[in-house]
């Protein structure tokens, strides 16, 4: 089992990059933080307390937002259905203005820590900045997932004091978020050797896959909300091959599914098929990874 | 039956349908020609911003009479409405980039000197299902600017008709490859008169969960204008499409796919989208076009 995919995407290589900037976040936690007010329900209170009234040349605007899966359309104009594909629950919004620009802080409570990692996989450019479980920094954008959060820091303009303040701000919410979660089995069970890591997408939408992957009219994959997706690269060489695996609650639908796809993989009620390649080679070594004679019915 | 393969599902790739957009032959299309006008300016969107509404004014009524084919704008304006029309103006209020009010004010100015009554000239985005105007409106003008959309692709003058249906999400499968589809509905077919597609500061990739960073929108003091959707918007689409490669320095392309073009084009009848079959009128400025 030593090629499966481990647990965190994080980056180990950064672990001194994490300590610092967890360091400076409790740094700045003890010198500035106070806690704001918020509604007794609110499941933010101990995040909007963790976070600090001031970052470097920003400071917190007065109010704290607070969105449900019905008010999130009135601030994420035109995106919103990306955060409830991935039953989004509620999001705390708090905005820094400094002297020319603002950050945004956005985080996003899911259902699951899945559904948080799947949120986080659907942009993975970047960097990784050894935040939370796993993070992404580009164009002054800091994305990271923690257990069943997903946390968005924004900054509108960027610089390196911008930039700074992004990561601080994402390590008092990595610091303070003290939920971790487990990957998804059918990430976690992705072969490990030539995988694409930065290629990961987990989803349980159509919607989402069709953001992804040209898959024509209707739904030809069964996909819904029980059906835990992953699409993922293998990368050998200049040969690519892409797999699509999906867990489907029993054996009747991914046999359906897997019995309309030319050279699709069954395994139990998984079912896995490589949706593009250039190196035929690779895409069947792939598959045989995920199928060990030994395990489950193979079709 | 003999089942699908993995290759008949994917046969309309990405990189496929993209390329239908920039000029590629694909089969399908059929041979009709369109006609859509470009014009810039290269100081219309000032370096601070601030827009020059006299000179947008000047821009559209300047491209509109090239696109009809007269010498001044009125004559134009007249051909496309008439004095007994209740005219929509479609309009997108998109928090980030929005249509400019100038450029509304002056739809409706020259609406109304062809003769409508004001009363019968509204603008409205997101409520036109429940405006009444919209209800009983005869003549549509279709403004909105290019920028890059998550679900689509691309937000086009095909895509701003979404908010005329019930449940946008309806049409989200297969990033939005059906939104011609809506261009039949009653309420819009034969009654788009004016198609415009603002690229004074359109944004060529999109990120975070607002989908906007100013890093990614540049100014290029244009718009495009024709009667039909898909081939303004496929003019539209090749240039963010070369912005996207020549700001990332290799091939990128418009993630995900925004074939609803050339479905509008093959499958609806919404014009072509295809550049071989576009015949573009550019007018203005013309430095670093990009098409």
């Amino acid at each position: 089992m030593e090629n499966r995919l481990e647990v965190s995407l994080v980056n180990l290589g950064q672990g001194l990059q994490v300590l610092c900037a967890v360091g400076l976040a409790a740094g700045l936690v003890a010198m500035t933080c106070c806690r704001r007010e918020t509604p007794a329900a609110d499941p933010f209170v101990d995040l909007a307390s963790a976070l600090p009234t001031s970052i470097l040349a920003w400071d917190a605007q007065a109010g704290d937002q607070i969105y449900d899966d019905e008010t999130i359309f009135s601030y994420i104009d035109g995106h919103a259905e990306v955060y409830l594909a991935y039953n989004m629950k509620s999001c705390l919004s708090r905005r820094y203005e400094g002297p020319d620009s603002a950050l945004v802080v956005d985080v996003f409570e899911m259902a699951s820590p899945e559904d948080a990692f799947g949120v986080f996989t659907h942009d993975l450019d970047g960097e990784e900045m050894g935040l939370g479980q796993g993070s992404r920094l580009r164009y002054g954008w800091l994305s990271m997932w923690k257990g069943r959060h997903f946390v968005s820091i924004y900054s509108e303009v960027e610089s390196e004091e911008s930039a700074a303040a992004v990561l601080q701000l994402g390590a008092v919410l990595d610091a303070a978020i003290v939920e971790q979660g487990e990957l998804p089995a059918v990430v976690r069970e992705l072969p490990g050797q030539d995988l694409d890591r930065g290629s990961i997408r987990f989803l349980h939408s159509p919607q989402i896959l069709g953001a992804h992957l040209v898959v024509g009219q209707g739904n030809p994959f069964d996909i819904d909300s029980e059906t835990p997706t992953v699409l993922a690269t293998y990368r050998r060489g200049e040969g690519i091959a892409r797999v699509l695996v999906v867990d489907y609650p029993d054996e009747a639908r991914a046999r359906a599914v897997a019995e309309t796809l030319d050279g699709a993989l069954r395994i139990g009620n998984r079912m896995a098929v490589a949706v593009e390649f250039t190196d035929q080679q690779l895409a069947d070594e792939v598959l045989a990874a995920m199928a060990p004679p030994t395990e489950g019915e193979i079709s | 039956m003999s089942r699908p393969t993995r290759r008949d599902l994917f046969k309309t790739g990405a990189g496929a349908a993209v390329a239908g957009l920039i000029g590629a032959k694909t089969s399908g299309a059929g041979e009709a020609r369109s006609r859509a006008v470009m014009i810039r300016s290269a100081n219309v969107v000032a370096e601070d911003g601030l827009l020059d509404g006299p000179q947008l004014h000047q821009m559209m009524n300047q491209a509109v009479a090239k696109l009809l084919g007269e010498d001044d704008a009125a004559s134009a304006w007249k051909k496309l409405v008439k004095p007994t029309d209740v005219v929509g103006v479609k309009t997108n209020v998109w928090s980030n980039i929005r249509t400019p009010p100038e450029l509304e004010e002056a739809i409706r100015e020259e609406v109304v000197k062809a003769g409508v009554a004001p009363a019968d000239v509204g603008v409205d985005d997101r409520g036109v299902r429940g405006n009444e105007l919209f209800k009983r409106a005869t003549a549509i003008v279709n403004v909105r600017p290019m920028r890059t959309h998550h679900w689509s692709g691309l937000g086009t003058c095909l895509k701003n008709m979404i908010m005329f249906v019930p449940r946008p999400a309806d049409y989200h499968g297969d990033t939005c490859a059906t939104l011609g589809a809506i261009w039949k509905l009653p309420e819009l077919e034969g009654k788009v008169r004016l198609n415009i597609l603002v690229m004074l500061t359109p944004q060529f990739h999109g990120v975070g969960p607002h989908s906007f960073s100013r890093r990614f929108v540049w100014t290029y003091g244009g718009l495009i204008v024709g009667t039909e959707p898909a081939p303004v918007d496929a003019v539209g689409a090749a240039i963010i499409q070369a912005k996207r490669d020549e700001y990332f320095g290799e091939p990128t392309p418009i993630a995900p796919s925004p074939h609803h073009i050339q479905l509008a084009d093959e499958r609806y009848g919404l014009g072509a989208a295809k550049l071989d079959r576009i015949d573009l009128i550019r007018l203005g400025w013309q430095d670093d076009a990009l098409i």
